[in-house]
């Protein structure tokens, strides 16, 4: 690899600065060149040395770089901040030594290792310092600070010894951290189960944040889960538990744990939204004095948030090839939840900071609110995105790591942070680099993914590397499960594809059933029940199973849907000899809806079950709720008409049935098939007599069907009591035509006059047939004339106009016809015409 | 209040080709009552009970109209008319109203394609409602059973409208078994379509008891029903009963009159105020009705025999189409008046059968709501506890008896018979029979009337139990009510007084008709709450201290 440029520097002598290239000679090899001079832009002096091959640069490089040191040459940058280590402030002592940590430098350690014994401030920074730099010297010192009681000094202690890699320093502080933990805890890690240890440490609010920050210390990949499993479900503004959240993000960024420090940084940006903090009173770790305290203050927050930015920008300074995947986990905890109602130029994400910087870092659109931290929109222009900016920070350095691209897009749950990697991964070089050479798994993430473009990038990724001969199972389960129609149809061509294969598999086929989505199940009950045809054997084994599944109760409603309808299209020859009838009837009695019909498509293939059942029961599976269950128990009762002429009984409770599909049976039966002789005169008056206005409706049919052969005044007798208003027309058309002479026939009818006549929603038609009614048999003999008048008298009182003149008019021609009648009316000689 | 109720079997009526058996099943959890008989009237029978069905589902309640559709269309509308204004072009905007058609007939297609569905979806709803509704909300009606009928008592879903079905043990040709008693009968809308069924020519078995129709299921059927009472409606079942033992004015109507009566309230609908009904009764003229806000007078085929004319208003009169059943089984009708705007009683007489139908003073105001206190215009004296236990064992040992008859076997004085008797029908251990005008023993819910229970009731009552009393025994303690004039009548005493109240400095002039016993029969003020609602909300603090002040006298007379 060849070197990059090198800038040295020294505060004294001639030639303060001095600039090592390497540069490639015509002939491929290289030269490497010296400049030096008195500033940057002011070189006065060169050498070249070489040609070298690329192999052999190393050496001359560094026995170059080396010559310059031994005349007090330094990297650039690296004197002013060792003599800032010497400054009064110890502000700017500390800050030297984050950056000389940051930089690398080998030959900061010793400046730094003779500070630290009388820093008192600084010493946080000095021991990360000391940590990143990665010097083993600096070891013994750290150790010493690994045991320190204060929090910070421990933390970055321990922190450090982890970058040293020091493990013998490790497992001290390690046992030493068990120690400080309560047992309950301590029996969890033992145990190796993660949610046990999660409800321990919530089982103690009071040591909750001492126990987290503790567990974090221990760096145990069970406890780390932990800790991000319990953040989840605490609030940090509290007094036992910010300062330890604040010390896990440090931690966090200390030992380059991004998915943790990302979690930290997301939770206390979303909880700030609703906790502006609280003030305790706490005792401090640093001079043991209790003080009123602010927890969690939005200052706080504010400043915490612009670390973890800051904290990536370095990264991308000076780990540039960390970066994208730092950023890459810093998005991916942010969700839906997050968005918040827009207000003018604030959009819904306005208050996500790190979000906002990392995928809008270059957005020329976007303005940071620096009091409030929101970003806002420009102008109203500046609302719409632009098609062909990048306005990713760094986009550079996501382009050289590409693969961090895949964490985003399997990721992260907010389809803004989708736009632009899904841009960067949609040009062909991209995918061969990057989608091609990931793994399954990453690839298959990108199926939950909020953004379409980044299912539709996944699906045709997976659709590459599909082989029908050897699916990808666990792939295809979770795409029929899926409801989205782009999945959806890629689902259907897999499914497809691969159906040989699966329905040889009768456990498959009962898996792919469960959990396909509706819109997917037909499909895969069509190409199974179509590939099942050919395989008895597979058949055979999938009805038992089945079978003894239906007799289960189901995990969820609808679990057995599936299963039923398959095993209606493809499996009922297997599951008839399979089953008793007292199993089938057992499945139609207790097994789920879909049990259910599946049981009624098995009876209904039992001609013979109507002799073993009885026509009570056949009636009461009749009105069963499920439909197949209905349609075999019509079927069986077709093929009982002897025994239903015998006994109609059945008939008259299935024509009241809540079922349109029994009525219906129940009215072609009794239309059709079963005779007059059957019937009777009490069963048409039976059908009549329903308060159904459907079955009414038969009866009235069967009553004109049949009319000559029933005892008309009879019938008349047992219609007027109907309390329908909807029988009364075809009731007072019988009575018009077959009522018997005399006054008590009429006497029978009365009641049923005075209910068509005092009707609050009368039948006009109706009431005037009724008074005509009476004016006939009136007008007929005075016996019936006397029955008459007693109704008519009520009717002239009526304030209705044209009832009153109708019903006058009866009454005077009935007083005329029979002028002794008694009535209230009293006609004047002179009226008379 | 909970209401739990058991019920061993389900009540249904099976109708075979020839007889008919109806199945009342009763709640087990109170005391056994039976009845077991043949009916000899089911068509009158039947039309009763479908008008006490009418009643418990009715909700006369003001319903606001359901405009969820109109604005989403609205909505809609505003939709295209925004959209509308960021087109420009004459070709997009036809392309778009094109699209909107085409949207339009899609939506329709779907509609229809989805019919059934929606059809399915809405009966489903419907069943979920009712079952809900019925297990729930719907109190059974409450059945007893006494030496000489059977009633059922049942409250409207608006809590406005009280019916109650009284049949004579005349209507069973044949009873098997008898057990005197007060429970509730599972009553449910499917019932009540069974009920239609009913008719003379089979015979029809009648069945109160326990079990009701387990014979009719594979297994036995036992049903838990706790229903949510509100207490408005447990007082406003009291109320009632505190309303007909009032002095009300009455007259007779026959059916054809409450037939035009509800014929026009059903072809017209008011669209301003007043809707009330206005009883204009003159003695010996025939009763008028006057529909406002039309002033549509109907002559009444009926004289009225009162004493003086009259003029009552009131309101919420839509609720007698309930009755529009029985009009055509109806032989008469007996109408009581409490006063303007005060509630109304229609007792109708269907031969074995009385059916009283008692309304609020208006729809919207229940038996209980707008402090309707119709208690506080009877009088009661202080009862001790033991008293009280004791007309309420004589009553249930007689099972009904008029109160004459009670202050004798108790050997308590009339009126402080009549006094115990309003205790006990307030904490609903008796009613008022308003068709036989005897009272009735019955224990509205389950429980034992217990020496605590009456000691409470008494202990209740010698607190003041409005404000209105409370302000009336301060303005009589304080002297501040005197009688100017007092004039004995026929039916009581006519009085005319002056008060001041202690919030009012102003004096103000209460009037007052009021019976020997003490019960207010009319009553007027000049004060502002009077002038404002009449009597609707109960009477005045200063017609009641004018009250005390009269009955102070009387007992210094004595």
């Amino acid at each position: 690899m060849v070197p990059a440029l090198l800038r040295l520097f020294r505060p004294q002598g001639s030639d303060r600065v001095a600039v090592i290239s390497v540069e490639p000679s015509a002939r491929g090899d290289y030269k490497i060149n010296l400049g030096r001079g008195p500033r940057l832009n002011r070189l006065t002096d060169g050498t070249s040395y070489g040609p070298y091959k690329e192999s052999d640069l190393d050496a001359p490089h560094a026995q170059l770089v080396a010559s310059l040191v031994a005349e007090g040459f330094l990297r650039s940058g690296l004197h002013a901040l060792l003599s800032a280590l010497q400054h009064q402030d110890v502000a700017v002592r500390a800050r030297a030594a984050l950056r000389l940590g940051w930089r690398r430098d080998p030959e900061a350690v010793n400046a730094l290792l003779t500070l630290l014994p009388n820093a008192v401030d600084e010493v946080c920074s000095i021991l990360d310092a000391l940590g990143c730099l990665g010097d083993r010297r600096a070891v013994p010192v750290l150790r010493e600070y690994a045991t320190r009681k204060l929090l910070s000094r421990r933390r970055s202690a321990v922190e450090a010894l982890r970058n040293l890699e020091d493990k013998e320093g490790l497992e001290a502080c390690n046992k030493r951290s068990r120690e400080r933990l309560p047992s309950t805890i301590r029996d969890a890690i033992d145990l190796g189960n993660e949610q046990e240890l999660v409800r321990a440490v919530l089982a103690d609010p009071a040591q909750l944040g001492l126990a987290i920050d503790t567990l974090y210390e221990l760096a145990m990949p069970l406890t780390v889960r932990a800790v991000q499993g319990v953040l989840g479900q605490i609030r940090f503004q509290q007094p036992n538990v910010w300062r330890y959240v604040k010390s896990i993000f440090k931690r966090a960024i200390l030992r380059r744990d991004f998915r943790t420090f990302a979690e930290v940084i997301h939770l206390i940006e979303a909880q700030g939204r609703t906790s502006t903090g609280t003030t305790a009173l706490v005792k401090s770790g640093y001079d043991g004095v209790e003080r009123h305290t602010s927890i969690g203050r939005q200052k706080t927050q504010h400043f915490l948030r612009r670390m973890a930015w800051r904290y990536l920008r370095r990264l991308a300074f000076h780990h540039p090839e960390r970066y994208p995947y730092a950023a890459a986990e810093a998005l991916v905890p942010y969700n839906p939840n997050d968005a918040e109602p827009s207000n003018d130029l604030y959009g819904p994400l306005a208050s996500c900071y790190l979000l906002n910087r990392i995928i809008n870092g270059n957005s020329q659109r976007l303005i940071l609110d620096e009091y409030r931290l929101l970003f806002r929109y420009a102008n109203l222009r500046a609302m719409k995105p632009p098609t062909a900016v990048r306005e990713e920070a760094y986009p550079e350095l996501w382009d050289a790591e590409p693969r961090a691209y895949l964490r985003v897009l399997g990721g992260a749950r907010l389809p803004e942070a989708h736009v632009f990697a899904v841009r960067a991964l949609s040009s062909q070089r991209m995918k061969e680099a990057v989608l091609m050479t990931a793994d399954h798994e990453e690839i298959i993430a990108f199926l939950s993914a909020p953004y379409e473009p980044t299912v539709e990038l996944g699906l045709e990724e997976l659709d590459r590397r599909f082989d029908p001969q050897r699916p990808d199972w666990k792939l295809l389960a979770l795409v029929l499960a899926d409801e989205r129609r782009m999945v959806v149809e890629r689902a259907k061509r897999w499914v497809t594809l691969t159906a040989s294969v699966w329905a040889r598999d009768s456990e498959r086929i009962m898996s792919f059933l469960q959990a396909a989505h509706p819109a997917l199940r037909p499909l895969v009950i069509e190409l199974g029940a179509e590939q099942l045809r050919g395989l008895p054997s597979v058949r055979q084994q999938l009805a038992l199973m089945l079978f003894q599944l239906f007799r289960q109760k189901e995990s969820m409603p609808g679990a057995h849907e599936g299963l039923a309808t398959l095993a209606r299209l493809a499996l009922l020859g297997e599951l008839d000899r399979l089953l008793s009838l007292d199993e089938v009837l057992t499945l139609i009695a207790s097994g789920s809806p879909a049990a259910q019909s599946v049981g009624g498509d098995l009876l209904g293939r039992r001609p013979s079950a109507v002799a073993e059942l009885g026509l009570d029961r056949l009636t009461a599976l009749a009105q069963h709720e499920i439909a197949a269950v209905r349609a075999a128990s019509h079927q069986l009762l077709r093929g009982s008409i002897e025994a239903l002429r015998a006994d109609p009984s059945p008939l008259f409770v299935l024509v009241e049935s809540d079922w349109p599909d029994t009525r219906d049976l129940a009215f072609s039966l009794l239309r059709d098939q079963i005779g007059f002789e059957s019937l009777g005169l009490d069963g048409i008056i039976g059908l009549v007599d329903s308060a159904r206005e459907d079955v009414q409706s038969v009866g009235r049919e069967l009553v004109k069907k049949h009319f000559a052969s029933l005892p008309a005044p009879e019938v008349i007798s047992r219609l007027v009591q109907h309390p329908a208003p909807s029988m009364r027309p075809f009731t007072i058309d019988l009575v018009l035509k077959h009522l018997p002479v005399g006054a008590a026939p009429l006497g029978q009818v009365r009641d049923f006059c005075r209910s068509a006549l005092f009707d609050l929603w009368p039948d006009r038609r109706v009431k005037r047939r009724v008074i005509d009614l009476l004016r006939e048999r009136g007008l007929r003999s005075e016996d019936e004339a006397r029955v008459a008048v007693v109704l008519l008298e009520e009717l002239v009182r009526l304030k209705g106009k044209a009832d009153f003149e109708r019903a006058l008019d009866a009454l005077v021609r009935l007083k005329l016809a029979w002028p002794d009648l008694a009535t209230s009316l009293h006609l004047r000689e002179e009226g008379l015409a | 209040m909970i209401v739990q109720m058991n019920y061993a079997g389900r009540s249904a009526i099976v109708s075979g080709l020839n007889d008919s058996h109806v199945a009342l099943s009763t709640n087990t959890l109170r005391e056994a009552t039976f009845l077991r008989g043949t009916l000899t009237q089911p068509l009158l029978f039947r039309e009763a009970l479908a008008a006490l069905y009418d009643v418990v589902v009715s909700d006369f309640k003001y319903q606001p109209r359901d405009r969820f559709a109109f604005f989403s269309w609205l909505e809609e509308q505003d939709r295209q008319f925004l959209a509308s204004l960021a087109v420009r072009g004459k070709k997009t905007r036809e392309r778009l109203e094109e699209l909107d058609d085409r949207l339009q007939e899609l939506n329709q297609k779907r509609d229809q394609r989805r019919a059934g569905y929606y059809r399915a979806r809405l009966d489903y709803f419907n069943h979920a409602y009712t079952s809900r509704y019925e297990l729930q909300l719907l109190l059974d009606p409450v059945i007893t059973v006494h030496p000489d009928e059977v009633s059922f008592e049942a409250f409207s879903r608006d809590e406005s409208t009280y019916a109650r079905l009284a049949a004579k043990l005349d209507l069973f040709g044949k009873v098997d078994q008898l057990e005197y008693g007060t429970t509730n009968i599972d009553f449910s809308t499917r019932l009540h379509a069974e009920l239609e069924r009913m008719r003379s020519y089979r015979a029809t078995r009648f069945d109160i008891a326990p079990g009701g129709l387990t014979v009719a299921t594979d297994a036995a059927v036992t049903r838990e029903k706790k229903i949510k009472l509100p207490e408005s409606w447990v007082m406003g079942f009291h109320q009632v009963h505190s309303t007909m033992t009032l002095g009300l004015t009455h007259f007779r109507l026959a059916p054809v009159d409450l037939f035009n009566l509800c014929r026009i309230l059903r072809s017209r609908k008011a669209r301003k105020s007043p809707r009330s009904l206005r009883w204009e009764l003159t003695p010996g003229q025939h009763v008028k009705a006057v529909l406002e806000p039309w002033d549509q007078v109907i002559e009444m085929t009926t004289c009225y025999d009162g004493p003086k004319q009259v003029n009552v208003r009131t309101w919420g009169r839509d609720r007698l189409r309930i009755l529009a059943r029985l009009l055509p089984v109806c032989q008469g009708v007996e109408v009581h008046l409490a006063g303007y705007g005060l509630p109304s009683i229609y007792v109708l007489d269907l031969g074995p059968v009385t059916f009283t139908l008692a309304l609020s003073g208006w729809t919207d105001n229940d038996w209980t709501g707008g402090a309707a206190k119709f208690d506080l215009l009877s009088r009661r004296l202080n009862v001790a506890a033991s008293d009280l236990t004791r007309t309420y064992e004589a009553l249930r040992e007689v099972r009904r008896a008029t109160d004459s008859a009670l202050s004798v076997s108790t050997r308590l004085e009339l009126e402080k018979t009549r006094s115990a008797l309003s205790y006990l029908c307030q904490v609903g251990r008796a009613m008022y029979d308003l068709g036989s005008k005897v009272y009735r023993h019955r224990d509205l819910f389950h429980g034992v009337f217990s020496a605590a229970e009456a000691a409470s009731a008494v202990r209740a009552a010698d607190k003041p139990a409005t404000e209105q009393e409370r302000l009336a025994q301060k303005i009589f303690n304080e002297g501040n009510v005197r009688i100017i004039a007092r004039r004995p009548v026929t039916t009581g005493f006519k009085l005319s007084g002056s008060a001041r109240g202690s919030i009012d400095p102003e004096r103000v002039r209460p009037q007052l008709h009021i019976d020997k016993e003490g019960r207010i029969i009319e009553a007027s003020c000049t004060c502002v709450m009077f002038k404002k609602s009449k009597l609707t909300k109960g009477p005045c603090e200063h017609i009641l201290a004018l009250r005390l002040a009269h009955m102070k006298r009387l007992e210094e007379e004595k």
